[in-house]
């Protein structure tokens, strides 16, 4: 199936504005450049393949399947919110270990992952809090909740407690895994304070695809958010 | 179970933020140490090891970023230049140890292929390798179904913009990169099934993709 000689996407889901079916033509060595218009507007983003959840579902059905580099994959990507969140449900000494046992149990549990359920690091984060919940079973209750406590009593600031902080590691994960332009959107109208209106004007993007992203973008972190709490 | 509310946007704007802060708090020694030991306990006896993860910063990666200028491709300079991080040949457990002359050809990355939706291909993994100033991609499509036509490697622009072939399928699945192509602009690598009509542009019909990960 072609659509007027392009190279057509043969994906079954919704076509997402970064689907982008370009006409094909056999490049030169001299003519092969690729316009990015993104790369005026942002700093310099990862090249990622269309849609940007190619990436996550490669390493999920590589993973299910067995092939060791997709754990090598996995943890590139997703070991700093692993550990992330493990300092945050066992504390910095037992992060380390936590993190380890977090990667060794995927992988032996990795037939159970099921991609069309959800996403890699979701489950990742998953078996971190399990894996918290059988640390501090086997310490026993005394110490975690010294620690808890202190914390929460040398600092009242409730952004700093650990389930924010695990909230906030997902978002930000989620953030990052997201498509070119859905990210460059966001960072515009989340992280750097801009409207719709601005980020289109900031982006050269049309308003009503600025809308778009945003709104699938925001979509997916909220999704992201909600299947990683317990 | 969730006993808090969807998050206002507002909310998640200062989540994103404090989270991006959050995650650049992360040591990457300590991510070294740790990957280290989740290989120890998953690698199977029989030595099949677990590539290492592009994160980490092994000694042979700033051994080979010192060597003499001369003896660095052009297209890597520029890669290095772009602040481009590949997977070294040691990090895959590849070309362990230092026998690495600059001839012999030195794996460079890895690259996930997967089956395009519908497509009836198992997933590969490519591979590549420079030596004597050739860079090349190897991947073994044996394992492909027999195709109505012949399957046929690409690299392509992540926007499919740009595309150039690297020829048709070959009993010894290694493919020359030509010289001059630069994988910054052409990280995707692609197998297409293309009819025995004699048109050389893509058919359209991809079976297999997957994409060098740079990070910038």
């Amino acid at each position: 199936m072609t659509v007027a000689g392009g190279l057509l996407i043969d994906d079954p889901s919704p076509v997402e504005p970064d689907d982008v079916v370009v006409p094909l033509r056999a490049a030169t060595p001299s003519s092969a450049r690729s316009r990015r218009s993104l790369d005026a507007a942002s700093e310099p983003v990862a090249p990622r393949g269309p849609g940007g959840l190619t990436d996550e579902r490669t390493i999920a059905a590589a993973l299910v399947a067995g092939q060791r580099w997709a754990l090598a994959a996995a943890f590139e990507r997703w070991a700093d919110l692993v550990h992330g969140v493990a300092r945050q449900l066992v504390g910095r000494d037992d992060a380390d270990d936590v993190t380890q046992q977090v990667y060794v149990e995927a992988w032996r549990s990795r037939a159970t992952f099921d991609p069309e359920r959800g996403e890699l690091p979701g489950w990742l984060v998953g078996i971190t809090r399990n894996l918290a919940r059988a640390h501090h079973r086997r310490r026993g209750p005394d110490p975690t909740s010294l620690v808890v406590d202190e914390q929460r009593d040398a600092d009242p600031d409730p952004t700093i407690r650990p389930e924010r902080v695990v909230d906030a590691l997902v978002v930000a994960a989620a953030m990052r895994d997201l498509a070119d332009a859905q990210r460059a959107v966001v960072e515009l109208t989340l992280l750097a304070g801009m409207s719709q209106s601005q980020a289109a004007a900031e982006l050269a993007m049309p308003l009503g695809t600025v809308k778009s992203h945003h709104r699938r973008a925001l979509a997916r972190l909220r999704e992201a958010l909600g299947r990683s709490r317990p | 179970m969730k006993d808090r509310t969807s998050p206002t946007d507002r909310e998640l704007a200062e989540l994103a933020a404090q989270g991006r802060r959050a995650l650049q708090d992360v040591d990457d020694a300590a991510l070294e140490r740790i990957w280290a030991n989740v290989r120890a306990e998953v690698d199977t006896p029989s030595g099949a090891a677990v590539p290492a993860p592009r994160r980490s910063r092994e000694p042979p990666a700033r051994q080979r970023r010192s060597r003499p200028a001369s003896r660095v491709p052009s297209w890597m300079a520029s890669a290095v230049a772009a602040a481009i991080v590949l997977v070294v040949g040691v990090g895959l457990g590849l070309a362990l140890g230092g026998d690495d002359g600059p001839d012999r050809p030195v794996a460079i990355a890895s690259v996930a292929l997967a089956p395009l939706p519908g497509a009836d291909a198992e997933p590969v993994v490519a591979m590549l390798r420079e030596g004597s100033g050739t860079r090349t991609v190897e991947v073994d499509l044996s394992g492909l179904p027999e195709p109505d036509g012949f399957h046929e490697v690409w690299l392509l622009a992540p926007d499919v913009s740009a595309l150039v072939s690297l020829g048709p399928a070959r009993p010894d699945g290694v493919y020359v990169i030509p010289d001059g192509i630069d994988l910054v602009d052409l990280p995707v690598v692609d197998v297409s099934v293309e009819p025995d009509d004699g048109d050389p542009t893509h058919s359209g019909q991809s079976v297999l993709r997957g994409e060098v990960t740079l990070t910038g």
